[in-house]
């Protein structure tokens, strides 16, 4: 693939900054939160955010549709929900007289879709989201039909209320591309929020980027150049969550597949694009590493009674696994790294 | 201008080889430590066998060459290379990863500046401590003072006294020039062979037997020279005066000559025979007929040179007993000594002692008992009593109340200890 130019790279980084002012527009005081959304969209991954209710997650989505001209669904999932309800279903119609089974596509054919408290429905429903996620594209009674371009999944999960729910099952988990926690808001934060925002009114976004835009910002994303150092420290980092490979690892069950190593790169690309670099960074591998890693991490359940988390394990893993292969001599003391 | 690629290049070069040579250190120090103690012991030990100069210097030496060159072989697969040391730039430097890129050929090079922090700083902490202490001790080695009772184990650097008296006996003997040359240069060789034995051995039982029998066979030799030169000299001055008598000596002279002739051979029979030259001299004068035109100065000076031999033959002797001073020149010991004198000194100022002779052994009775110790009074000593094993009955009846006994018989000796002694003796008085 041939390396984006300089003019690209800037072209690229002068629209995804117009797009995070217009996100940042719509959601207040979450800048990390809406860059970690722009990286894995531009990687084109789906995303799993867990917080709690009413932290605008919601809003984002409708952020993100309105600001990139994207069509949005949202799905309240439920128990009772059934796989038809999100594919679509089969109707008996009559066409040319002839009655005959119509496909009626389901919500998921969107640009973006919002599965809200995916926990909630049942293993199978959630199953039914799988090739939709991976392979975009859906298969009912034997047709496959393929997703709007692009497509994204934006699932979230209510981490207090956990009576009643299916956690979603490891493969499933490994589709998403990050697993990011919505932080709650700060005093500023709400302060701006009460004064600019009425009950029950919602901000209009501004479409900043067309759906085409986008997309060739996203085919942008795999001509970023990943430094064989860069690559190394993320085969080590992604190695190092296996039982026994490092002290971190202690905790961990089952430890990231390829695939999170292929999440972590992809999303360090999307980030150095962001930053309108030509290479990926070690600072890329960094930021994004939690989201990407924690939710591949399987801990055991000592670890989880010690308190540890996936992204606690992800951190210590950062901070255990140094950037350089090569170890620093005992007699030096670094003290920039 | 200097490209940037190559500036950057040296940049890493720079990096590298400090992280190389710290890698280095970080293996070396614990092994210094071990070489400086080891070598302070190993320097101690020498010290103590009394090696001294190169070999005290070497063994540290060897041991910190041994310690610098083994990590070499250890460490290598972790010394850094450029690309390492390009990662560490990139990590450092707010370059976010373009020179590991620039090196791949992707984007351009950052403008190098001329020095670059590599966020290294030198930090050995206590690490530096061990080898420190280590080379303190490595020199307190050097200097610290040895027991010296250590040294009593290192070699002689003077032969014994026998060998410089033989030499001083041989130099006496030869500096007349009475005798041959080759049984001294014999003698000579022997001390010689004694002198280039292994130090360690010169005080040898074996060396010291060897010195002193060749000492004793030198003087044995030196007595029968100095015995046939003074009999020679004796004939001489016989031969002399019967020479001078005229007719009325010829017999003296005869015999005389006779006793030269005697003379003259045993000297040349014996352990230091004459020169040649005097033996001639004097085989000359054994005939009668050559007195009558000897010349009265060759006489005096062959009995000039007899007397330097026996000059010298004193000398090798050493001084003889009752021939010291002015007391002339003797031929045997005189009656000094321990025997000499009438009887034994008195060892005491006042009148003649009336102690027994000395030489009577056998036991001493005192009469005066003022002065007498109690052991002198009564024979006794510190002893336990013994049992009469010998008589199996009075064992079998000692201690039995119901027999009496037969009387006389006694179960034990009547041995009593010096307590008991005093005892008595205050009871009786």
């Amino acid at each position: 693939m041939n390396q984006p130019t300089e003019h690209d790279l800037e072209s690229a980084a002068r629209k995804i900054s117009d797009l995070r002012n217009a996100l940042n527009a719509v959601l207040f005081g979450k800048d990390d939160l809406v860059e970690l959304v722009m990286a894995g969209m531009l990687a084109g991954g789906n995303l799993l955010l867990e917080g709690l209710p009413g932290l605008g997650k919601t809003e984002l989505v409708k952020g993100l549709a309105g600001s990139l001209g994207l069509t949005a669904k949202r799905i309240q999932f439920t128990p009772d929900l059934l796989p038809g309800d999100i594919t679509g279903n089969p109707l008996l119609q009559e066409v040319d007289g002839r009655k005959q089974f119509v496909f009626q596509p389901g919500p998921v054919f969107t640009n973006l879709l919002l599965a809200d408290e995916i926990n909630r429905a049942s293993p199978k429903t959630q199953s039914a989201l799988l090739e939709a996620m991976q392979e975009k594209r859906v298969t009912v009674l034997g047709e496959t039909h393929s997703l709007p371009r692009p497509f994204f999944v934006l699932a979230t999960q209510n981490p207090i209320e956990l009576e009643g729910t299916y956690p979603l099952p490891e493969a499933q988990l490994d589709r998403f591309l990050f697993k990011i926690e919505v932080a709650s808001n700060p005093v500023d934060v709400l302060e701006r929020i009460i004064i600019e925002r009425a009950m029950g009114t919602s901000a209009v976004p501004i479409q900043v980027l067309s759906s085409e835009a986008f997309i060739a910002l996203i085919e942008l994303v795999p001509a970023i150049h990943m430094p064989k150092v860069v690559a190394n420290y993320i085969a080590r980092l992604v190695h190092a969550t296996q039982t026994g490979n490092s002290a971190a690892a202690s905790g961990i069950r089952y430890g990231s597949s390829p695939r999170g190593a292929q999440a972590l790169a992809a999303a360090a690309r999307a980030r150095a694009l962001i930053g309108g670099r030509p290479n990926v960074s070690f600072e890329d591998i960094t930021a994004v590493a939690v989201p990407a890693l924690q939710h591949r991490l399987i801990l055991d359940y000592t670890a989880r009674m010690e308190g540890q988390t996936g992204a606690s394990v992800v951190r210590a893993l950062l901070e255990e696994i140094p950037a350089q292969s090569k170890k620093e001599p005992a007699t030096l003391q670094s003290l920039k790294v | 201008m200097t490209p940037t690629p190559t500036t950057w290049a040296r940049h890493f070069r720079a990096t590298a080889h400090r992280v190389n040579w710290n890698i280095w250190l970080a293996s070396f120090l614990p092994l210094c430590l071990v070489a400086t103690l080891a070598g302070a012991v190993l320097v101690l030990i020498l010290r103590s066998l009394g090696q001294s100069g190169a070999a005290l210097y070497a063994v540290p030496i060897s041991l910190f060459l041994v310690a610098f060159a083994a990590p070499l072989l250890r460490i290598r697969s972790r010394f850094w290379t450029t690309d390492d040391a390009r990662t560490r730039l990139d990590l450092v430097l707010p370059l976010h990863t373009r020179l590991s890129s620039a090196a791949e050929g992707v984007g351009e090079w950052p403008i190098a500046p001329e020095r670059v922090d590599d966020g290294f700083r030198f930090a050995p902490g206590r690490r530096l401590l061990g080898p420190i202490s280590g080379l303190m001790l490595l020199a307190a080695a050097y200097v610290v003072p040895l027991d010296p009772g250590r040294n009593r184990e290192l070699p002689p650097t003077t032969g014994p006294r026998a060998w410089s008296a033989l030499e001083e006996s041989l130099s006496a003997i030869e500096e007349p020039a009475v005798v041959e040359e080759a049984p001294l240069q014999a003698f000579r060789q022997e001390l010689q062979h004694l002198k280039q034995s292994d130090p360690k051995t010169w005080f040898s039982a074996n060396s010291l037997e060897a010195s002193a029998n060749l000492e004793a066979r030198l003087k044995s030799a030196a007595e029968a020279l100095r015995e046939g030169l003074f009999s020679a000299s004796q004939a001489l001055d016989q031969a002399g005066n019967a020479a001078a008598a005229g007719e009325a000596g010829t017999a003296d002279l005869a015999s005389a000559a006779s006793a030269i002739s005697e003379s003259t051979a045993g000297l040349l029979a014996s352990g230091l025979p004459l020169n040649p030259e005097l033996a001639n001299a004097l085989a000359q004068l054994a005939d009668p007929a050559a007195w009558k035109n000897l010349d009265p100065g060759q006489l005096e000076a062959l009995k000039k040179q007899l007397g330097d031999g026996i000059q010298g033959c004193r000398a090798c002797l050493g001084p003889i007993p009752g021939n010291q001073g002015n007391q002339g020149d003797g031929e045997r010991g005189g009656n000094g000594g321990v025997d000499r004198g009438p009887g034994h000194a008195p060892l005491a100022i006042g009148p003649p002692s009336n102690l027994p002779d000395p030489t009577i052994t056998g036991p001493i009775q005192s009469n005066d008992l003022s002065r007498s110790a109690i052991g002198d009074v009564l024979e006794t000593k510190r002893t336990a009593p013994q049992s009469e094993i010998e008589n199996p009955a009075l064992l079998q009846s000692g201690g039995v109340l119901g027999d009496a006994g037969s009387g006389g018989d006694a179960v034990h000796r009547p041995d009593v200890t010096p307590a008991e002694s005093e005892l008595l003796q205050r009871y009786f008085q």
